[in-house]
């Protein structure tokens, strides 16, 4: 390997000229020995990363920005060493990890110096309780009971999460489910630590936390690289220096005031300031930035009658558990475009789901074109307010994106050519028609989500709600997502619950503010958002385009 | 560097139990006791008969996909669990008939190597399932002649409605799930 | 939350016990009175698993979704078989001949076509012995059988699995399950909401028992396959924190007091006698040794 220029300490991080390739399916023996069939793609022989190479003094924080699909993952796979040791294909160029090169590591070798935080929690945590999470690595290194106990209660006290002692991980929010699976790492005394997109769908409380936990693993001389696209977010830790990818490239490294100058706006979310710097008249900004959705314009009914009404709605999940929604009333009218914003568990998804009887109020009625829902059933219901669920894997079944589309009209006994119909309108209205005939399942994480809605709206459903419609999804996709959803077919109202504030001021009229199930605003964004201590108390944190949007409209009165 | 990885033989990809097999194993297990429970008590239409069991398809697809080592944990485990999570307690011999259905659906690896690219390799599979679905059940309601002292008329009358509606889910939802499955991996996964 | 684990929490000396011994018990008598249908022996095992019951204060309450399905089942399939035998086929003892109390009409199993036809019911002392006998030796079995899960801690299942002598990586697997359990539960709990939210309704679906299953898909399809797919990352986290490169300890520790190791040993040499007895009982055509063979009815009841 070649010697790179030893200047006194070697860098936590060096890397050089690094390439790799997956294998793809079709590369193996067996499907080698038939010729392919026509059902299955070529094996696509791009690099997932191509010719990486920048190097990170120890005790500095790195951050990797670039789309989705760049290839990001793929680079921190490299650096742990699931890349070769799990994953097979074709690895070129230079790792060295303080100094030591990685080649031929195993994991268990490099487990010991770098660890890794996944994108989601869920999948990080494999304890049934938080000892036994915390536990894990240390057991698969046959580490001494005693020894074990002591390390774990070291690194509660070390993150503060004693009092969690002895719960069952499955009932930990979402926030202290990245704090235990940071702790389970923490105890194998790694020095270098690699996150990836650790801030996706967290509340700012949780991302506060997740700061703390990042700064404080810093102050203790740790080196961080974070993978996230949500760079406004990324930039208040401060980061060192900044890798910018594309297609498996490396388009930037450098530091973080030099990446501001160059970085794409529309590519990766920035802070606002670098994003008016794009533009030559920085006033058009604001006309720019806030484009409501506007609904129910095409319709011949007249815009602004009540359409769903929510009196006075309690409940609970079963009669053990406290009550989750405390008699929340509001209603939405025609030609509304809404964004439900709250903290995770304050009962956002909870409450949309009254609106469609897959829970019923235990008081309280809710109204849907003036018919009390009591009366109707889900299916019923189904037909006029559409739903779609945060995941689209938890919906997508169908062999084909057609079959799927025509799931929800055929439940709903429409005649066959209006089938047809309604289907072919869906497709074009999220622009799936190449997708006609694929498999749902064979389909990129983005085009699965519009496949979900589409096969919502092709219930012809009039008002549709979303939940956390842009969750996983990176900043670039999940704006021209948004964009879809403006070329809707009519729809009388839309809603859509989330936790990403600039959503809600670019994109809807009204903001809806729940909080420990109580409706605690209701009014247009900037109004509502303008009062700081209601945003603390709902952990949303304001953004840069919050600030600017209030001084613009300060300036303007 | 160039990491060449070599080529695993058919026998070792078919019994070789690592890391992957081993969360395969958990999550098949998770899914036939969970949704055998389910089921249950979301009284699905057909389950006037205590023995309608679609989730008879997650030790199948487990064991068609990833293996005789991890259907046969699959079916063995999932049914405890799906038993020990309804409260009613362990049975030693069904499970291991489940797992000898999981386990013999896992052998139609060696004609497919667990990929289901043509019809003619789920035809493999739905005939591996089948023998796997009598040889299991079979042995359980037969092993109660020696457990509980059946006469062979009882067992039959035991193993024949538990054996018929397990082929008739198993073999409709097998296929499915197959398809699916087939379809989610060309976004490639590691080998 | 659709799954929550029927585990109580309470102090009895079931609760106390390793989970390891309750096993072990189970298997033994189980195996152990599947060797005999001495109505006496089986009544001493039915005593005993009584008493074992007794001290795991289980309320009726509790466990009674359980023994609905664990009576109706038994006494079902125990009637089943005494018409289908006709009454007559008594199993694992040798008996000369049978003292028949009455008869009635019923339908018996034929050698020759049409294979069913009109024949005897036969109520004889012997028979009817038997039939209480499977009774006692089933409910004895499930009387040991339902306290596992209500007294066992889950977390505690794989390691005692691990006690049991399974490989390391096996009985981390069945931890393991029991961690997926809860998710499962939700994946599934909002693929249904997810489903009815597009008209589907799971209590109506159309057509004969065939359309009925294959409708069944748009439940089973996503939860499988989500599941699936989102495993590759869970398989990440387990190879990143060294699963599976080498032994492995266990933070949960079992303690086997002195009370699991005399009823384990006790479980054990039990079995063992009753084997030993069944095969000299084989070689005995008579007396003490030869007990197992037979049904132990007293010499009143049949001269
Ligand atoms: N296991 C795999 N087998 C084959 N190709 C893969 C595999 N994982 C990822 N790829 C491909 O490699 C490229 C980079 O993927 P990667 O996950 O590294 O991107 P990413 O930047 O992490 O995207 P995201 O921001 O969505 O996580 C993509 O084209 C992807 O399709
Ligand atoms: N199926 C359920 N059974 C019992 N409690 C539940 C169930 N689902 C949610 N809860 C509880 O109801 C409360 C509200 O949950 P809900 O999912 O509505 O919050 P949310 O605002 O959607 O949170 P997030 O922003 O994380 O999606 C939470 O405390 C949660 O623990
Ligand atoms: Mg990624
Ligand atoms: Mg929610």
């Amino acid at each position: 390997m070649t010697t790179h220029p030893t200047t006194a300490p070697s860098p936590a991080v060096f890397v050089h000229g690094l390439s790799f390739r997956y294998r793809t399916l079709d590369d193996e023996p067996e499907a080698r020995r038939k010729p392919n069939r026509p059902d299955q793609q070529p094996p696509k022989q791009v690099n997932a990363i191509e010719d990486i190479s920048f190097s990170l003094p120890a005790g500095q924080l790195l951050l990797i920005a670039g789309p989705s699909g760049c290839g990001k993952s793929t680079l921190l796979k490299c650096l742990n060493g699931l890349i070769p040791n799990s994953y097979k294909g074709t690895l070129s160029g230079e790792i060295e990890l303080e100094g030591r090169s990685i080649i031929g590591l195993s994991l268990r070798d490099l487990a010991q110096q770098v660890g890794t935080m996944l994108q989601d929690p869920d999948k990080q945590i494999l304890g049934s309780t938080v000892e036994q999470e915390i536990a894990f690595g240390m057991e698969n290194m046959n580490t001494p009971r005693e020894e074990m106990q002591r390390r774990i209660t070291d690194v509660l006290e070390q993150l503060h999460l004693e009092h969690y002692v002895g719960q069952p991980t499955f009932a930990l929010s979402g926030g202290q489910r990245q704090q235990v699976a940071a702790a389970g790492i923490l105890v194998m005394q790694p020095s270098i630590f690699l996150f990836d997109e650790p801030f996706a769908n967290l509340d700012a409380r949780a991302v506060d936390e997740l700061e703390q936990l990042i700064k404080g693993l810093l102050a203790r001389g740790r080196t961080v690289i974070i993978v996230e696209h949500r760079v406004e977010e990324a930039l208040r830790l401060k980061p060192n220096k900044v890798l910018l990818m594309r297609d498996g490239r490396q388009v930037f490294f450098g530091d973080t005031m030099e990446f501001l100058k160059i970085a794409d706006p529309t590519q990766v979310k920035l802070p606002v300031e670098s994003m008016l710097r794009t533009l030559d008249d920085p006033r058009d900004a604001f006309n720019l930035l806030v484009r409501p959705i506007i609904t129910g314009r095409g319709s011949q009914e007249k815009a602004g009658e009540t359409i769903l009404t929510f009196e006075d709605v309690h409940f609970h999940y079963n009669s053990f558990s406290e009550e989750i929604l405390h008699g929340i009333s509001f209603e939405i009218h025609r030609g509304e475009t809404i964004a439900l914003l709250g903290p995770n568990g304050s009962g956002k998804t909870t409450l949309v789901k009254q609106a469609l009887g897959l829970l019923r109020p235990n008081s309280g009625t809710v109204r849907l074109y003036g018919e009390d829902t009591r009366d109707l059933s889900v299916a019923q219901l189904a037909s006029r307010i559409g739903y779609v669920f945060q995941s689209p894997s938890a919906m997508l079944f169908a062999p084909t994106v057609r079959k799927e589309l025509s799931f929800g009209p055929e439940n709903l006994r429409f005649p066959r050519e209006r089938i047809a119909t309604v289907v072919q309108e869906a497709e074009k209205a999220m622009n799936l028609e190449q997708f006609d005939a694929r498999s749902p399942f064979s389909l990129s994480f983005g085009q699965q989500k519009r496949t979900a809605i589409a096969s919502v709206l092709s219930m012809q459903s009039k008002i549709l709600l979303l939940d956390e419609p842009t969750a996983g999804q990176d900043y670039r996709s999940y704006i021209s997502f948004m964009e879809y959803l403006r070329s809707l077919p009519e729809l009388d109202a839309l809603l859509f619950i989330t936790h990403d504030l600039d959503l809600a001021l670019r994109f809807t009229q009204r903001v809806l503010l729940l909080k420990e199930g109580n409706l605690v605003a209701d009014g247009p964004p900037l109004q509502v958002l303008a009062d700081p201590a209601l945003l603390d108390a709902c952990n949303l944190r304001p953004t840069s385009l919050l600030h600017f949007l209030l001084a613009e409209r300060n300036a303007v009165a | 560097m160039a990491v060449i990885e070599k080529r695993e033989s058919l026998n070792t990809k078919i019994w070789s139990v690592g890391v992957r097999h081993i969360v395969f194993m958990a999550l098949g297990a998770a899914l036939y006791g969970g949704l055998s429970y389910l089921t249950n008590i979301l009284q699905l239409p057909a389950t006037s008969n205590v023995s309608f069991r679609p989730a008879i398809v997650i030790p199948l697809f487990f064991g068609a996909v990833f293996g005789p080592w991890v259907g046969l944990f699959t079916g063995g485990v999932g049914n405890f669990l799906g038993d020990y999570i309804s409260g009613y307690g362990v049975y030693w011999n069904w499970d291991l008939g489940n797992a000898l259905i999981g386990f013999i659906a896992g052998l139609a690896m060696y004609l497919t190597w667990g990929r289901y690219n043509t019809s003619m390799k789920i035809i493999i599979a739905e005939i591996f399932a089948a023998v796997g679905v009598v040889v299991g059940i079979g042995f359980a309601a037969y092993s109660d002649i020696w457990v509980s002292k059946y006469t062979v008329a009882a067992s039959t009358g035991n193993f024949v409605p538990a054996t018929l509606s397990d082929l008739v889910n198993g073999l409709i939802l097998l296929p499915i799930l197959l398809v699916a499955y087939n379809a989610a991996m060309r976004r490639a996964g590691r080998g | 939350m659709l799954i929550n684990f029927p585990y109580i929490q309470r102090d009895t000396p079931i609760h106390r016990l390793d989970p390891r011994t309750k096993f072990v018990l189970l298997l033994a008598l189980g195996f152990a009175v599947a060797q005999t249908s001495n109505f006496w022996v089986i009544l001493a095992g039915f005593i005993g698993a009584a008493f074992y019951y007794k001290q795991a204060h289980l309320k009726w309450s509790e466990t009674k979704r359980a023994w609905y399905l664990i009576i109706a089942l038994n006494v079902m399939i125990i009637f089943v078989n005494y018409f289908l035998s006709g009454g007559n086929v008594v199993q694992g003892v040798d008996l000369t001949h049978p003292h028949i109390l009455f008869t009635l009409p019923f339908l018996a199993l034929k050698g020759h076509f049409p294979f069913i036809g009109p024949g005897p019911l036969v109520f004889s002392v012997e028979s009817i012995t038997f039939m209480i006998t499977q009774g006692l030796r089933n409910f004895s079995i499930a009387l040991l059988a339902v306290p596992i899960p209500y007294t066992t801690n889950p977390g505690h299942i794989g390691v005692a699995f691990r006690g049991l002598g399974l490989p390391d990586r096996f009985a981390y697997a069945i931890d393991l399950s029991f961690r997926f359990l809860p998710t499962v539960a939700r994946d599934f709990g909002t693929t249904l909401d997810a489903q009815r939210a597009r008209g589907f309704e799971i209590d109506k679906l159309q057509g004969g028992i065939f359309s009925k299953i294959a409708r069944l898909a748009p439940m089973v399809v996503p939860v499988v396959i989500g599941s699936v797919v989102g495993a590759e990352d869970i398989i990440s986290a387990m190879e990143l924190r060294c699963f599976g490169v080498g032994k492995r300890s266990w933070l949960v520790k079992l303690h086997a007091k002195p009370v699991d190791r005399i009823l384990i040993t006790f479980a054990i040499v039990a079995f063992l006698v009753i084997t030993a007895l069944n095969i000299l009982g084989s070689f005995s055509p008579q007396g003490f040794l030869h007990i197992l063979h037979t049904q132990g009815i007293p010499h009143f009841l049949a001269p």
